[in-house]
């Protein structure tokens, strides 16, 4: 029983990690459908800013979060300008592989800045374990699944209770009709992407401590994030954080009690099993026009 | 000068034409009518005045100032308000939260207060609407959403009210209701452009009519000549009468 409590637990904060980026893919879906496919690499220009400016500056990771978040939010704003908008202007579907190339060139360029030694980030809160009973958890793990939370509370406000929220949700059920609201529906497919680059800054920065400072670091993080949307439904936000967290907890499991090798294997058939049985997700809904 | 002014405009879905060389003009307080049989080019005329497409010739012009080239969003807030056809209410947002939209650019800048009065307003005009205002909009019946789609168009204190077949699918009480409160708007000053198929329901509000034909006006004048017309009661009023 100790032992899968403690899996669990530990697999939770990874789930944190996934549901973070996975509620980026959900951003920019729900608005404009479109999906940075490359998010993964995202999290890891976080990750690898969180290195120089924490390790390489010295400067203090509260100071490191904002920092990391407004870079990443502005750097969105420029690929998203470059990268998607022309071909969305086109109707084209090119942005599938722009979004890709963009994350490609931030991995060469990541290697040419930072080489590509992994190198570790010291945790930023303690490195002792905090015990809870027999189970322990490191204080890294706790202040990510304690992020997650509060973001994803923040990210339900912001849906719900704002009025740019619910703009949001308008433009995500008709580009036209939010036009006619006077809504400027282009301001909000640049802001939310900008928003899901932002997020994956944030994933980056929690998490390096945990891997390391490296430019894979997001590749396989941004797959799993995919997976995970892709499970929970890409329009549903807060499934999408319960999702990320049971894979977490489903994933160490497997490797816990099984064995790694065939973690990821039944990951992404799960993900394929989803597809078939519930497109719209688990936690979607068909979207149903009344007349 | 007009409220509006659509001159010429050509409107096509790839290589096919549909509105082709539509002109005609609305001036302020008076309800101008376009009559036409389904597939005539009403909703896309509607659509290309208000920025959703565009037209490749001549111009639309709204209190002077072109908007032929203008954002959707950007004529909306010049002070066009459409109420499409079909409603197209934002179905999982409440009616409440339907009416914040529609008051968009109000409640940005901040003008909360003014939104809460045009709500009495509206509350006035529907008072159904008030006590369905905390429900999902994809809920509500027909008429109610035709009620709430009309008053979301509203809050944003239109110039130009423009209405995309409101009678469609409506029990004919409800359509009554609806179409007293046009009499109403317009006896406080607006202006309004009603599209319909249902032509003596356009007609016995209006001030002036145009008929659409294939994409092109083929009859236009005050409500009462167009009453009378020999051709509008046969193809029009004939089979409704
Ligand atoms: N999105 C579209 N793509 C192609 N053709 C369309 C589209 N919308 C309308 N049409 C065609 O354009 C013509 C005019 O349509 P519309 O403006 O909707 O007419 P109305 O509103 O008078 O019924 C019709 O023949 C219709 O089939
Ligand atoms: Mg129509």
């Amino acid at each position: 029983m100790y032992f899968f409590l403690q899996i669990t637990l530990s697999g939770i904060a990874t789930g944190a990690i996934y549901g973070l980026i996975a509620v980026g893919y959900s951003l920019t879906f729900m608005t404009t459908k479109v999906l940075n496919f490359a998010l993964g690499m995202w999290v890891m220009l976080g990750g690898m800013l969180t290195y120089s400016l924490h390790v390489e500056y010295g400067l203090n990771p509260l100071f490191v979060l904002p920092i990391v978040t407004l870079v990443l939010f502005a750097l969105g704003v420029v690929a998203e300008r470059f990268s998607v908008f022309p071909f969305l202007r086109a109707g084209s579907d090119v942005w599938v592989m722009s979004t890709l190339a963009v994350g490609f060139l931030m991995i060469d360029l990541a290697e040419i800045i930072w080489g590509r030694n992994p190198t570790p980030v010291p945790p930023f809160i303690g490195k002792d374990a905090i015990y809870i009973g027999q189970v322990s958890i490191l204080p890294q793990q706790l202040l990510i699944i304690l992020v997650a939370c509060v973001m994803f509370l923040a990210l339900d406000v912001f849906y719900r209770r704002t009025l740019l929220g619910k703009a949001f949700r308008a433009v995500a059920h008709s580009g036209d009709v939010s036009g006619l609201m006077g809504i400027n529906t282009r301001r909000i497919q640049a802001l939310s992407y900008a928003m899901a680059s932002a997020l994956a800054g944030i994933a980056g920065f929690l998490v390096v401590p945990l891997t390391l400072a490296e430019p894979q670091m997001g590749t396989v993080l941004g797959l799993k994030a995919f997976a995970i949307a892709i499970i929970a439904g890409l329009a549903a936000p807060r499934g999408i954080l319960i999702c990320g967290l049971m894979y977490g907890a489903f994933e160490a499991l497997v490797s816990g009690y099984l064995y790694t090798g065939i973690r990821d294997i039944l990951g992404f058939s799960l993900m394929i099993l989803a597809l078939f049985l519930k497109p719209e997700g688990v936690f979607g809904r068909r979207q149903e026009e009344r007349v | 000068m007009p409220l509006l002014e659509v001159q010429d405009i050509h409107v096509a879905y790839g290589e096919l034409e549909v509105v082709r060389g539509v002109s005609f003009t609305v001036e302020r307080g008076e309800i101008v009518t376009i009559l036409g049989s389904n597939g005539a080019g009403k909703t896309t005329t509607l659509r290309s005045i208000v920025g959703l497409l565009r037209s490749t010739n001549g111009d639309i012009r709204f209190d002077g100032k072109s908007i032929r080239n203008a954002a959707a969003h950007e004529i909306a807030n010049l002070g066009l308000a459409l109420v499409p056809e079909g409603r197209q209410l934002f179905p999982e947002h409440t009616v409440r939260e339907n009416l914040e939209l529609g008051a968009y650019r109000r409640l940005r800048s901040g003008k909360r207060s003014e939104f809460v009065d045009s709500l009495d307003e509206i509350f006035e005009l529907f008072p159904r609407v008030r006590e369905r205002l905390e429900q999902p909009a994809g809920l509500l019946s027909g008429g109610e959403q035709q009620m709430v789609a009309i008053a979301r168009a509203l809050v944003s204190r239109p110039q130009l009210l423009l209405l995309d077949e409101p009678s469609l699918g409506l029990a004919p009480i409800m359509v009554r209701s609806i179409f007293d409160a046009f009499v109403k708007l317009k006896s406080r000053g607006l202006t309004i452009l009603l599209v319909e198929q249902m032509a003596w329901l356009g007609l016995e509000i209006c001030d002036r009519a145009h008929v659409l034909e294939g994409g092109t006006l083929a009859l236009s004048g005050t409500a009462r000549e167009l009453a009378y017309n020999p051709r509008v009661i046969e193809a029009y009023l004939g089979t409704a009468l």
